[in-house]
């Protein structure tokens, strides 16, 4: 399974793949690794599917690729490309992927771990009976057809118009927790049957709630701008827009295949099958993909609703007294028209992110207010088990990598060799040792989940930090972990 | 017992599947997802009827196996047993299929994991040198 084509090193945190590598490529693959990355990177067919993405119609500059890149199914895990929709630029609903913004978000609390230590089995305990995870798992909340498309429009405001949140959480969301331009009927009734029950669910696999510790502060602005120091409780939630989400993106893909003849596109892997930026196939399929995206921010709304809930619930105050503040929201499954510097001009590109973050430098005008003069932060979960890290964007990313970085640790053990080569006790020994609380629906995810299955996060902010395309802010010691 | 290899995928999980028969390509696809989301049996008192269109042999594939984990997620329906059809028109494949399966409700027990999708990445349906059909299918984790 291991990859054998060329990797130019071209500086001590990139290597390239010429464009001679295949004749359908027109543009070279950059990835992102240090040399003890890269080892891994050549153990599976990641850096293939790279290539593979070189060679979609319009493609700008170079197939990119984040140090936490492996594979995954037609764009590589930890892939960025950019395309221009006046030279023939196409979206791929594949460069996205089922779980459509699939992403993260931050929330701080006031409380100091030391003071918490007795209450943490109660809260795990807690959080696990009220917030809906696992295979199917069905949210407290059902949508009418009427309620549903209205959320598919207003995303993360519409609950919060319904008292499940306020309007700073909004205003610490990626897009404000909506994008514009979302169109309730380029949704199929099948998505809507799939995701009527399912707003407020975590879902399974890697997705998960984590309650965290500050464990180290390593930019004095922590405290400034987020109101972090160590020692400080935060929680994590990392989730997508479930069901509904798949059935977009099967729905579009479906029809992307068929149009490939069409426009005549050839492409070394169906999976990236793509429609040129301004037909009618790829309109409907934008605005179906943002209705999905404004489900998850409502998705990820509603879990933070459930988990303050919890801390209220736990520590017997209001979760105002409790400064539960959303830090920010992060979307890391996404396409976006986002505007970048070409050949020296601004212009307007496709920009795909499967498996990996926006990070926007300081002054951007899409920051919102709060953060301008700081960047855009950037959260970073790790591995089960694991340290997790808040980062903030940097010029150097608007100027290199479209403005985009890393999404997580990355895999490198496949989910069946992690379940057959690990010991169930001796991985939560393991956890019990660094004091992890873990509850999850199944033996089976925690298992596929386990550290060992993934690359050192350690390593991989250290190549995001040192190539200059993320600032570290500071890194999360886990300390209860709830997965589906 | 389901007839099937697994594929090593870094994230994602695939499958090969071997047959002399086409028909049969599809039935053990379908049996093989249905074994890697739920490990029950369930009886056959509910019956499904389902016609599915491609443009071509793999992408038919896709497609059916798509619509068993859209009658999962959207009525618990898992599939036991199957009659199938499959046909062709110009420029279009066709399956038909009478689906025998049960309604049941997911738990810790009796659940393995979620599938997101079938995908069309290194999707193939091809002969070997035996002159069988494989077929191999990555899955969406």
């Amino acid at each position: 399974m291991t990859w054998s084509g060329p990797l130019e090193k071209i500086s001590e945190f990139k290597y390239r793949i010429p464009p001679a590598y295949k004749k359908e490529m027109t543009v070279e693959g950059i990835i992102y690794a240090s040399e003890q990355l890269v080892k891994t990177i050549r153990e599976d067919k990641a850096p293939e599917q790279v290539a593979n993405v070189a060679c979609i119609p319009g493609i700008v500059k170079y197939s990119l690729a984040m140090p936490d890149i492996h594979w995954g199914y037609g764009f590589p895990i930890g892939g960025v490309a950019a395309t221009d929709p006046y030279s023939g630029g196409v979206i791929s609903p594949g460069g996205v992927g089922y779980d459509i913004n699939c992403g993260v978000r931050l929330l701080r609390t006031n409380l100091d771990f030391k003071d918490v230590v007795d209450k943490m089995d109660k809260l795990a305990n807690s959080l696990y009976a009220n917030v809906p995870c696992g295979l199917g798992s069905r949210g407290k909340v059902r949508l009418s057809y009427k309620e549903a498309r209205r959320l598919l429009i207003k995303g993360a405001a519409w609950l919060v118009s319904k008292g499940f949140g306020v309007k700073e959480d909004l205003d610490n969301c990626e897009e404000s927790g909506a994008m514009d331009g979302a169109d309730a009927d380029a949704v199929s009734q099948r998505a809507y049957e799939r995701g009527k029950s399912q707003v407020g669910s975590l879902g399974s696999g890697n997705h998960f709630l984590e309650v965290q510790v500050v464990d180290k502060v390593f930019d004095l602005r922590a405290q400034e701008f987020f109101g972090l120091s160590e020692g400080q409780l935060t929680v994590m939630i990392h989730s997508g827009s479930r069901g509904f989400g798949y059935q977009v993106c099967d729905d579009s893909l479906r029809e992307m295949v068929r149009c490939l003849s069409k426009y005549n596109i050839s492409l070394p892997d169906r999976q990236l099958a793509s429609a040129p930026l301004r037909s009618h196939e790829a309109e409907r399929y934008i605005a179906a993909m943002k209705s999905a995206a404004n489900y998850a921010w409502a998705n990820r709304q509603m879990l933070m609703h459930l988990v303050r809930l919890s801390f209220e619930k736990v520590f017997n105050k209001g979760w105002q007294s409790l400064e539960m503040d959303l830090i920010y929201d992060v979307a890391h499954n996404i396409a976006k028209l986002e505007k970048h510097i070409l050949d020296g001009r601004k212009k307007e590109l496709c920009v795909h992110r499967k498996g990996a973050t926006r990070a926007l430098g300081t002054g951007h005008p899409e920051v919102s207010f709060k953060y301008r003069n700081l960047g855009q932060p950037v959260i970073i979960p790790g591995s089960m088990g694991s340290f997790s890290y808040l980062l903030i964007g940097t010029k150097k990313a608007e100027e290199e990598t479209f403005a985009s970085t890393c999404h997580g640790a990355g895999r490198v053990k496949s989910r069946r060799r992690a379940s057959r080569s690990l010991d169930f006790s001796l991985l939560m020994q393991a956890l019990r040792k660094k004091e992890v609380i873990v509850k999850a629906a199944g033996k089976r995810t925690i298992l596929e989940e386990a550290p060992q299955a993934y690359k050192d996060i350690d390593e991989v902010i250290r190549t995001v930090e040192g190539s200059g395309i993320s600032k570290k802010i500071c890194r999360l010691k886990p300390l209860c972990v709830i997965k589906g | 017992m389901v007839n099937f290899e697994f594929i090593e995928h870094t994230a994602d999980l695939g499958i090969r599947v071997k047959s002399k028969e086409l028909e049969e390509i599809f039935k053990k696809s379908g049996e093989a997802l249905i074994s890697i989301i739920a490990n029950i049996r369930p009886g056959v008192a509910k019956q499904r009827k389902i016609k599915v269109e491609g443009i071509d042999w793999p992408d038919l594939l896709i497609n059916c196996l798509n619509e068993l984990l859209f009658l999962f997620y959207t009525g618990n329906f898992i599939m036991v047993s199957c009659d199938i059809s499959l046909n062709e028109k110009t420029g279009s494949k066709i399956l038909e299929a009478g689906l025998k399966g049960d309604v049941f409700k997911p738990s810790q027990e009796n659940i393995k994991r979620e599938v997101k999708a079938a995908t069309y990445h290194n999707l193939k349906i091809e002969r070997d040198e035996k002159g069988r059909y494989v077929a191999e299918v990555i899955f969406d984790v």
